[in-house]
């Protein structure tokens, strides 16, 4: 934050927003009887109580425990929950910002429906009902045509997304997916099929950590952010391989520039010198141990310091320094791991090593899912005869996860309209338009969708390409039900939100919007309890839960954290650790990870990364308080390649792949590999109403192009490709 | 080399739909979940609700060799007489089961 702007910054956007808010609300709006009078005659009104109530963070998927403040009618700050160990008690400054989220000039009021093209702007507000009418019929009219899968499902990260699921599942469509194929899939895939699990790590009691694939310093993750400090100051080595100097690497002991999409032949050699040297203690533990060892006989360390640039006696030296540190020791797991076609078998090549260190179920290394306790309230799916016999994206990569598809196959097959046609599309807090690569396809996608309709708190840019807006209210307006939360080391815990402040405007709950639908679509019986009642469900096995939860915010259950499998086989298909796959043997693809080079760019092209900062959580950035920090996004250009190119720090250069182009400003930067080029998500906004980010700086959907992992069909998005040139 | 031939194994796998490993479990699993609720799920819940009572069943009870062992000898289980369902649907239903397994691909959620 610069010299002392925020102070004043906030208290001109506190103004600024409840003047505007004001003007959009309407005169019985809650938020104009809250702040007007105030704002208009400040210390002619007393000030009322300030009352604290206990709340969870949604500003990103980590939900830190949260206290709202609020003094007449109106949330002052949002302070961190000291009870929540998950955040150790912190919320950054996202969470921070949560007030802006609500009190955005910017934020939906009303129900809208299209009145001109998709994307022209031009909008008719309309009451609940026949918005609500509007919806269901045409829902029923696609699922009449060409049966309930006809609809494609996409909820966002959040509590009541469950209830999208429900809807989607009792609706009869099987074809639902959300950002997780744009996001972690390939590193699910990996440990799945390596432990049979996905595990967290354990960083605050590890003794030497190697991340790659990951920077969690930016893309923050509780408690590993802040656990990540306190392990160095309890003498944990960290050790980062990246091609960027990132705030993760700038924490670290060691910083490796790698080649991009090299890693995995550091993480062969590593194997390599591990086994070679006998360094693993348990052979017999783990599934093809010998198929291993011939698989990596040629993988050297000097090998890799070819293909990788990291020194042959660096990956050596590693090898032994953590093979010394294990079992406390551990490849971090990371998460986003969207980034090349090949990103399940580079993550297996991670996980792989981490069967090295057996720092399975243990302290210090990876840890299995703990209990928590928290049910799933059954309910019944129908089976429609008529249906096609799978997902629309089934059958293209043999590791898909069912139950969330592959948005980049998913789009294929809507353009196409093959195996079937999927003409409807109902959205609840995504915005492929700013996440999924390659933005002209999605606009493409567009052309064969009869009917899209979007819950948003703001016109995102998905909800301006959408027929019907309809406004959810915001995590600080609601009842959500018990969400159940893995905190590594830390705990397994649980909480519950409950409306701080009453709806604004006129936004609803997704799960009152889903019960009207419901209601006009004779499906309400799925729908017939209260928001207690659904948690009740949930928590029957945990006596007492729900009222920690009201008294403390948080609710702990006080579960087993190491040993979990004690003497159980894991959940692989051997019942061991599997270093040889035997379901890839049967998929038809390679069991062990096989090295093959990255396509290289061109001389005059530079390899396209991407990331978030800290303070933006990938296209939620349209919030005055966070954009403070950066107004628009930069492109990141090493000195050497710039110079080349005639290029200077804040030149306004132009950025083309054979997907899209964006211009935004260059900012020259030393620690980027010099074929590299780096930008943060979520810039570049095609809505208006996303007033701050509106045509500033550039979209990484629009450059991207839009390969995919091989395996999970997860979108491959540092593939791409680009030149860069400079424009007045 | 080795990588075209298994590019087309791969091919050939998913042109037979038999991906999960056994040709005879083309089953629908979808189809499989609805029939297992219906004839399993009563008398295989936590509390049931229905003759003869038995332990909770969900696919992830048990390993995909385990059903497997289960559909071998289908017969032999106590509840076979009180079904009401053919051999076609009995393959629903051990696709379903078997799909979700314990060992199966099952994946973590976000968030
Ligand atoms: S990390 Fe920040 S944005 Fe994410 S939940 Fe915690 S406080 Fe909120």
């Amino acid at each position: 934050m610069k010299d002392g702007k925020n102070n004043i910054s906030r208290r001109g956007f506190l103004k600024s927003s409840v003047a505007a808010a004001a003007v959009g609300a309407g005169i019985n709006s809650p938020l104009v009887k809250g702040l007007v009078p105030r704002a208009h005659a400040s210390g002619s009104r007393p000030q009322g109580e300030v009352t604290s109530q206990y709340t969870a963070c949604d500003m990103c998927f980590n939900r830190c425990g949260m206290i709202a403040r609020k003094q007449n009618g109106v949330i002052k700050k949002l302070d961190p929950n000291p009870n929540c160990r998950k955040s150790r008690g912190m919320i950054c400054a996202k969470g921070n910002a949560g007030v802006q989220h609500v009190y955005s000039p910017d934020r939906l009021k009303y129900p809208l429906m299209r009145k001109g093209k998709r994307g022209e702007g031009k909008w008719e507000r309309v009451s609940w009902e026949t918005a609500l009418d509007y919806t269901a019929e045409q829902l029923l009219k696609i699922a009449d045509e060409y049966t309930p899968c006809g609809v494609m499902f996409t909820p966002g990260v959040d509590s009541q997304s469950r209830f999208v699921q429900m809807f989607c599942d009792v609706f009869g469509s099987y074809n639902y997916t959300n950002h997780e194929s744009m996001c972690l899939l390939s590193r699910n895939r990996a440990y799945l099929d390596t432990f049979g699990e996905v595990p967290t790590g354990d960083v605050l009691h590890s003794k030497y950590i190697i991340i790659s694939g990951s920077n969690p310093m930016e893309a923050i993750m509780t408690p590993d952010t802040i656990d990540f400090i306190q392990a160095k100051k309890n003498g944990c080595k960290i050790v980062v391989l990246d091609p960027r100097f990132t705030k993760t690497a700038a924490i670290a002991d060691e910083w490796h520039q790698i080649r991009p999409g090299t890693d995995m032949a550091f993480f062969l050699a590593l194997s390599h010198v591990i086994v070679k040297e006998e360094r693993f203690c348990c052979p017999d533990k783990t599934y093809g141990y010998d198929q291993f060892v011939e698989h990596i006989k040629d993988y050297t360390p000097e090998w890799a310091e070819k293909e990788c640039g990291i020194p042959a006696e660096d990956i050596t030296r590693i090898a032994k320094e953590i093979t010394e540190a294990a079992p406390r020791a551990m490849v971090y797991p990371g998460r986003r791991s969207s980034d090349y076609e090949g990103s399940t078998q580079i993550m297996r090549s991670r996980a792989i090593v981490n069967v090295l260190l057996d720092n399975w179920d243990r302290p210090g290394g990876l840890m299995a899912s703990r209990e928590v306790g928290v049910s799933s309230p059954d309910y019944e799916i129908p089976w429609i005869p008529e249906n096609p016999p799978d997902r629309v994206d089934a059958g293209v990569v043999p590791g898909l996860f069912n139950h969330v598809g592959s948005f980049q196959i998913m789009r294929e097959a809507i353009i196409r309209q093959e195996p079937y046609p999927v003409r409807g599309w109902f959205s609840f807090k995504t915005n492929f338009m700013q996440t999924g690569a390659n933005r002209q396809k999605t606009i493409r996608m567009l052309e064969n969708i009869d009917f899209f309709v979007n819950i948003d708190i703001m016109m995102t840019d998905s909800a301006w390409f959408a027929d019907g807006v309809l406004p959810g209210n915001s995590f600080l307006e609601r009842d959500d039900p018990v969400h159940a939360l893995q905190g590594s080391s830390a705990c397994a815990c649980a909480f519950i939100r409950e409306p701080v402040i009453d709806d604004m405007f006129d936004s609803r709950p997704p799960l009152w919007i889903i019960k009207e639908l419901a209601k006009r679509m004779d499906l309400e019986h799925h729908f017939d309890f209260t928001m207690e009642e659904f948690r009740q469900k949930q928590v029957k096995d945990l006596e007492g839960a729900l009222e920690v939860m009201r008294q403390d915010g948080i609710y702990f259950n006080p579960s087993k954290a190491y040993g979990i499998y004690e003497g159980d086989p894991m959940k692989t298909l051997s019942g061991i650790k599997e270093l040889y796959n035997q379901r890839y043997e049967q998929w038809g693809i390679e069991p062990m990870p096989v090295y093959s080079p990255p396509r290289n760019p061109r001389d005059d092209q530079f390899r396209m990364v991407v990331g978030r900062p800290a303070f933006f959580t990938q296209s939620r950035i349209n919030n005055e308080l966070l954009t403070e920090f950066m107004e628009e996004n930069t492109l990141h250009m090493n000195p050497e390649p710039a110079l080349k190119l005639g290029l200077e720090d804040g030149d306004m250069v132009e950025v083309e792949s054979s997907a899209g182009k964006g211009r935004l400003r260059l900012e020259i930067d030393e620690g980027i590999e010099k074929q590299t080029v780096y930008m943060v998500t979520g810039f570049g906004a095609l809505s208006p109403q996303m007033s701050l980010i509106y045509n500033k700086g550039a979209s990484i959907a629009e450059v991207l192009e839009d390969e995919r992992d091989s395996i999970c069909g997860n979108m491959a998005m540092h593939e791409t490709f680009v030149n860069v040139r400079k424009v007045s | 080399m080795r990588k075209l031939i298994i590019l087309a194994m791969a091919a050939a796998i998913f042109a037979t739909q038999v991906g999960i490993g056994l040709a005879m479990l083309d089953g629908n699993p979808r189809q499989g979940r609805f029939l297992f609720r219906q004839e399993c799920r009563p008398c295989h819940m936590e509390n049931p609700q229905q003759e003869p009572a038995g332990e909770y069943l969900g696919p992830d009870a048990k390993r995909q060799a385990e059903w497997n062992e289960v559909f071998e000898d289908v017969q032999a289980l106590p509840c076979y007489e009180h079904w009401e369902i053919d051999e076609d649907m009995l393959i629903h239903v051990h696709t379903y089961l078997h799909q979700g397994a314990a060992d199966s691909p099952t994946p973590e959620t976000c968030g």
